[in-house]
């Protein structure tokens, strides 16, 4: 696809500046719509003037992207997923990332505490919390009142929003009859159920999974459905174990992706979906209880894959429990790496920070200025309530194992760093910090700055304890001048 | 071809919003009269349409092949892919004809260094003696390649002469017959001397010189080219300067089969995505026929234990991460495996669990692919009790 420029956009809106969309000028509205930051609907000169009509759906198509998104579940915590634009991240960024939904049975027992857990799961990274998107209610009852009682007890306890999985339609019709207005999605219309599906889809306006372990048939399902009038769908090629599957769904899910992004099929642009928590269904009995983590690794690696290539949503088993929570913590991270903006810079702006309140008797850490190393030196100061002095040195914006060993964060870059920030200026002692990465560096940066250096700890979680025990800046001045 | 069915409906959508949100039914019917549509939300009868699903794809490009060997032992190749990791459909004369390879990390110092539980807990004694390590990794956990880090050589750890690594890795020559990779200490002057020393007893092999960097490659490079090594070229990411590394090496005489390009292999979680990127730019560049690219790529992903994530115990997390035991390796996986769907060819290894898991996973893109998988049973998910 090419992106439209916010030229492109601009040409069509009403260039009135009249400021009610919120913003001062119709060209920032442009630029902000472009990057999804507004929606097209809060022009309210485009909406309000049939003249516009036209110009507003030329809009509406310049900025609908090839794989085209759909919304789950709606209030605060509602997820929107597909929706891209590029194939690879670094060819603009990814804008939704793959929503991570975890499985429940309708016959679960104890259902109300999980989904509870579930919804409160939160693990804080970097300064950003990262949560999971939904549940998928898996009909196991077979019986439509059961499946029904169960969509109804997640909705009355949880705002996350849900995917009602059962292959008997009239049973899943039945259950998102009942909580509609939570826009569930749908699965599955497969190549015998697609009409009645279709049809449910449009009156209610839900998302609708398509599903087929065959791309043709697949692809097939959604022109179907498109033709039908459905405009919410979710594409499901399956997700298979054994020998030679795994290649089989990357081959499946890199080629719809490419054919809906790069190649602008239609039928293709549409989030996918994948489900390694099918592995559960897939394998035959576990023997040894020792071994249930290689198993659970495999469904946590094909999930790492389907996030690794952008795959709109998945659906996993593990993680359920709070034993498992370090399955979560991996995809999380994962996740958060894969769909951070790539066109965020890795180096932040060298300087003297301060955390807390720091005096002149205060700690001077030295670190480098690789954004995902001043960051979580940050969080973890802060977090420890200690005040101190941040000196961020420019390392060309690479962390500091790689960049002791390349030269960038060294002895001299550091001195120039104390010299330009005038260090010593704001402190009534002469001490560095060095994180112990760079241990090897304290040497020669005692000559080059003409301070007392002290070796900190390898990782930043242990400047707490660090400071508390070796922080005597009196003992360190008298040797500093004793040399 | 349904390109007009394709308009229609989605103009009956966008109506359809249109309607939602401003509550203006008049307008919109009129509208949709207007071009000539049925209102919004009625009903529409279809027949099935059954459709082909096409994509071609072309990349006239190749990545060189590398080999690793041993004069009386073991080879290894990586390299020569015609397509992105691991795009079997394309078919099968473009499938890429080597697996990632796994080298397994061991290191001149590791009983004194710091190093995670885990990962001492699987090597135990032989962390003190370096051929006795990669026997074990051989033997034990079927490596197929090794790296020997010089870590005490350099003046600000151990100071060790270079002669002691020479002995060490003698020793290991003669331990296992899979090659190896040789690892420096950051030290420039003292890796420029050890790279002299141990390309110097191995020149009947092809093993490779890890790293030549920006301050050592004019040194360096040459030492691959007399004893005939693979060599490394590490730059931090940034594809400018792994272009203008690779350009220079070339210039200097380096073979283009003897190139291992390392634009450095960040930590999951701490920017693993810079790496990401990186590679993945590289590889589809190379493929796309950008010769000073199309070069295997190397990753220290071992660097994924230096996440907190990774190493710390339970009882000293922040927050409730789960047991070490499971996070440690899954981290390297996922570390490793997230890269090889972008072009990592050479993934360097530390926890044996991790090692073997990415050799396996790996390997299963290159097993024959099923074009249609009849079984059902993917629908069991559904339905199933999933009691573990
Ligand atoms: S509401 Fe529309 S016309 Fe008014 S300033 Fe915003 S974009 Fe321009």
């Amino acid at each position: 696809m090419v992106r439209p420029s916010p030229l492109d956009i601009y040409t069509l809106v009403d260039k009135s500046n009249c400021k009610e969309c919120g913003y001062d000028t119709c060209m920032a509205f442009a630029t902000d719509l472009l990057e999804r930051k507004i929606h097209l609907e809060d022009c309210t000169h485009l909406m309000k003037d049939q003249k516009q009509k036209k110009n507003y759906l030329k809009l509406k198509e310049l900025i609908t992207p090839p794989q085209k998104p759909v919304q789950i579940g709606v209030g605060p915590r509602k997820v929107i997923i597909g929706g891209e634009e590029v194939l690879m991240r670094h060819q603009l960024t990814f804008y939704n990332q793959t929503g991570i939904f975890i499985e429940i049975a309708d016959t679960q027992e104890d259902i109300i505490s999980i989904i509870k857990y579930l919804t409160d799961l939160k693990i804080e990274r970097m300064g950003e919390k990262l949560t999971l998107d939904g549940i998928a209610l898996r009909c196991v009852s077979k019986e439509g009142e059961k499946f029904m009682e169960a969509a109804k007890t997640i909705v009355n306890n949880t705002d996350l929003p849900i995917m009602l999985c059962c292959l008997d339609p009239e049973i899943l019709i039945k259950a998102a009859e009942e909580i509609k207005d939570k826009k569930p999605a749908l699965y599955a219309a497969t190549k015998k159920n697609w009409e009645l599906l279709g049809q449910f889809s449009i009156q209610n306006n839900l998302p609708l999974v398509v599903t087929s372990n065959n791309l043709d048939e697949l692809i097939s399902l959604s022109t179907t459905l498109d033709k039908l009038g459905v405009d919410q769908i979710i594409l499901d090629p399956g997700t298979f174990f054994g020998q030679g599957k795994i290649g089989f769904n990357y081959d499946n899910i890199v080629q719809l992706r490419t054919a809906g992004i790069e190649k602008n099929i239609y039928s293709a642009g549409w989030p996918i979906m994948g489900v390694p928590a099918a592995y559960w269904a897939q394998i035959r009995k576990i023997k040894k209880k020792e071994d249930l983590w290689k198993h659970k690794y495999q469904e946590v690696i094909m999930g790492s894959i389907m996030i690794s290539i952008d795959t709109s949503l998945i659906i996993l088993h593990t993680g359920k429990n709070k034993d498992d929570i370090w399955a979560l913590l991996a995809l999380m991270t994962l996740r958060q790496s894969i769909f951070s903006d790539p066109r965020i810079y890795p180096s932040v702006e060298p300087g003297l920070y301060e955390i807390g309140n720091p005096d002149q008797m205060s700690t001077v850490l030295v670190t480098s200025n690789y954004r995902l190393t001043k960051i979580p030196v940050e969080i973890d100061v802060k977090g420890a309530n200690i005040d101190s002095w941040l000196l961020v040195v420019d390392s060309e914006g690479i962390g500091i194992e790689s960049a002791v060993a390349g030269g960038q964060f060294s002895a001299s870059a550091i001195g120039e760093a104390v010299k330009e920030y005038n260090v010593f200026e704001k402190l009534n002692h002469r001490i560095l910090i060095i994180p112990g990465m760079a241990a090897r560096l304290s040497g020669a940066l005692e000559d080059e700055a003409d301070c007392y250096v002290l070796v900190g700890p390898r990782d930043s979680s242990g400047i707490k304890k660090f400071i508390d025990e070796m922080w005597t800046p009196e003992k360190y001045m008298k040797e500093y001048k004793n040399r | 071809m349904n390109e007009i069915d394709e308009i229609e409906i989605e103009n009956v959508d966008i109506f359809a919003e249109y309607l939602e949100f401003q509550i203006l039914p008049t307008i919109v019917s009129n509208a949709a009269q207007a071009v000539g549509l049925p209102s919004a939300k009625k009903l529409k009868k279809t027949e099935w349409t059954s459709t082909k699903f096409n994509l071609t794809l072309d990349y006239p490009g190749e990545i060189e092949t590398i080999q690793f060997m041993r004069s009386n032992g073991k080879s290894s190749t990586i390299g020569g892919e015609k397509a992105p990791p691991f795009y079997n459909f394309l078919g099968l004369n473009k499938k890429n004809p080597n697996p990632p390879l796994v080298t397994y990390d061991v290191f001149d110092m590791g009983d004194k260094m710091m190093l995670p539980k885990p990962i001492k807990k699987e090597y135990g004694d032989v962390l003190g003696d370096p051929a006795e390590w990669a026997k074990f990794a051989v033997k034990k956990f079927g490596a197929e390649c090794i790296t020997f880090h010089s870590l005490g050589i350099d003046p600000g750890t151990l100071d060790w002469p270079i002669s002691n690594s020479r002995r060490i890795f003698e020793d290991i020559l003669q331990a296992v017959d899979v090659p190896i990779i040789i690892g420096c200490s950051g030290n420039k002057e003292k890796d420029v001397e050890l790279f002299k020393a141990l390309s110097e007893v191995s020149q009947d092999d092809i093993l490779m010189l890890s790293a030549a960097d920006k301050t050592t490659w004019e040194e360096v490079i040459p030492l691959a080219i007399k004893y005939d090594h693979n060599c490394l070229l590490w730059t931090s990411l940034d594809l400018n300067n792994q272009i203008k590394m690779n350009k220079d090496a070339i210039e200097l005489g380096l073979p283009r089969n003897r190139i291992v390009m390392d634009p450095t292999c960040a930590t999951l979680g701490y920017g693993m995505e810079y790496s990401f990127s990186i590679y993945q730019r590289m590889r589809i560049a190379g493929l796309l026929g950008e010769e000073d690219l199309a070069f295997p790529i190397s990753g220290g992903t071992t660097n994924a234990w230096g996440a907190r994530e990774a190493w710390m115990s339970e009882k000293k997390t922040p927050d409730d991460w789960g047991k070490r035991e499971y996070r440690g390796p899954i981290w390297e996986i996922l570390n490793a495996l997230s890269l090889t769907l972008v072009g990592l060819d050479l993934a360097m290894m530390f926890h044996p669990v991790a090692a073997s898991h990415i050799k396996d996973i790996t390997s299963q893109f290159f097993t024959e692919i099923p074009k249609i998988i009849d079984d059902m049973g993917y629908y069991n998910w559904v339905s199933s009790q999933m009691k573990y």
